[in-house]
């Protein structure tokens, strides 16, 4: 790669790869719950002995 | 002789190459729908197709992806850069079956042009309200631009750094596919492979470009130090290099090639290609010729010129070696000037 595009380059990825990035955490933060985190609570509480 | 032997050997290594891609394709989706047939007896084999080209598709862009920095950092992976064009092309061939399924599948026949549907229906996806479909489609609108230029055709004409600069649009084409996937299938699906998959992919792909970016930042640098012996430039010392492979270096903002070849001789010549400006630093030493890793232009270290019977010339630069330094003159000659090549002192 050739200068000009080796410092554009660069600076395209330290402003792409954050951007991406938050993109990807907040679509997995917020998105419906995994069905395995819903039930398994539920499981345990309900065979649980001492209830 | 070199010469014929050189086609050969080029064209040889592009048809396995190619090769290597449509075994790899065949099996993949061989695999995904035969898998996806008996664990999914209820999808339609559109919805299978529809989707092992998006996932060949995604990974492919992946590989693509990463192999500039790999070469970057590591010479081992320079091959995969040869044909680099050809993945791109099947990628778009892939990802364009999956938008055409997608839209078949659920934007055809609602009473809606199909292409504002996807822009405005979510298509009765339960997950989420997001278009995501949109940012698919403009992705897919920014790759096809890409791969209708991707011919030598358009190289030319369009010069190879606006050429090169356009085709940087395959990253903000990646960034739109991130947002389409995460706020599409991430949305719905119910097992986190393909979340962990993805998250594993965006990071290697970010991380590999920041990292080789921030590891060539001193080429860009003017290399200004150590002006001895008027105006020579040490470059580095005389054991950092490696016989018949090239090392890059910037020598007063112009890149070039320095090479130690036949047991002790040391020459500096330019290290961009006469051809389409391909990086000769990152080149083979081949035939006696320092050959461009795009696509193979050769030229002798000595004088910068190509073999017969081609006529390209790249500037050369004076060097000697001083106390176990390499030292180059920060001014080019000429291209196809001889320039006597320094000798090291064997042991
Ligand atoms: C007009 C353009 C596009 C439309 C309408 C579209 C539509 C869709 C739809 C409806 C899905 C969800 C599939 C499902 O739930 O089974 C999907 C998933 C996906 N799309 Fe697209 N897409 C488009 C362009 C692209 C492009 C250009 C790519 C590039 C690689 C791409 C990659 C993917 C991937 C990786 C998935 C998830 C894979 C999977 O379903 O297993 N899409 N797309
Ligand atoms: S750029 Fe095409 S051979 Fe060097």
């Amino acid at each position: 790669m050739q200068r000009p595009q080796r410092i554009l380059h660069r600076k395209l990825w330290l402003i792409l790869a954050p951007v991406i990035i938050a993109v990807l955490v907040s679509a997995l933060l917020n998105r419906p719950e995994w069905p395995v985190m819903k039930t398994l609570p539920n499981v345990e509480f309900n065979s649980h002995p001492a209830r | 002789m070199s010469v014929s032997y050189k086609a050969v050997d080029w064209n040889a290594f592009k048809k396995r190459y190619d090769k290597v891609l449509i075994c790899g394709l065949v099996f993949f989706f061989t695999a995904f729908i035969t898998a996806g047939i008996l664990l999914h007896p209820n999808l339609t084999i559109e919805i299978l197709l529809m989707r092992a080209s998006a996932l060949a598709a995604i990974l492919l862009l992946h590989l693509i992806l990463a192999i500039g920095p790999l070469a970057r950092i590591n010479r081992m992976w320079i091959p995969l850069l040869y044909n680099r064009r050809h993945l791109g092309v099947t990628m778009f061939l892939l990802a364009l079956t999956h938008s055409m399924l997608a839209i078949l599948t659920y934007h055809v026949g609602g009473g809606v042009h199909p292409v504002v549907s996807v822009f405005t229906t979510d298509a009765g996806f339960r997950m989420s309200s997001f278009p995501f479909q949109a940012f698919g489609f403009a992705a897919l609108v920014i790759l096809f631009i890409m791969a209708a230029t991707s011919h030598d055709f358009w190289l030319k004409n369009l010069t190879a750094p606006v050429w090169k600069t356009l085709h940087m649009g395959v990253y903000f084409a990646y960034a739109l596919l991130i947002v389409h996937v995460a706020f599409g299938i991430l949305q719905s699906e119910t097992s986190p492979v393909y979340s962990l998959l993805l998250v594993s992919g965006v990071i290697a792909v970010s991380g590999l470009h920041l990292f080789s970016g921030w590891s060539q930042r001193n080429l860009d640098n003017d290399v200004s130090g150590n002006e001895e012996n008027g105006e020579y430039i040490a470059v580095c010392p005389v054991s950092d290099l490696t016989e018949n492979v090239p090392l890059g270096a910037n020598i007063g903002g112009e890149r070039v090639a320095i090479l130690l070849y036949d047991r002790d001789k040391v020459s500096c010549v330019s290290g961009v290609c006469q051809h389409q400006n391909g990086p000769l630093a990152e080149g083979q030493f081949k035939f006696g010729c320092l050959t461009c890793p795009w696509h193979g232009y050769q030229y002798k270290p000595h004088d910068g010129t190509s073999p017969e019977p081609f006529t390209e010339k790249i500037p050369t630069f004076d060097i000697k070696i001083v106390n176990g330094e390499v030292l180059v003159r920060n001014r080019p000659n000429p291209p196809g000037t001889p320039v006597e090549a320094a000798r090291i002192t064997l042991n």
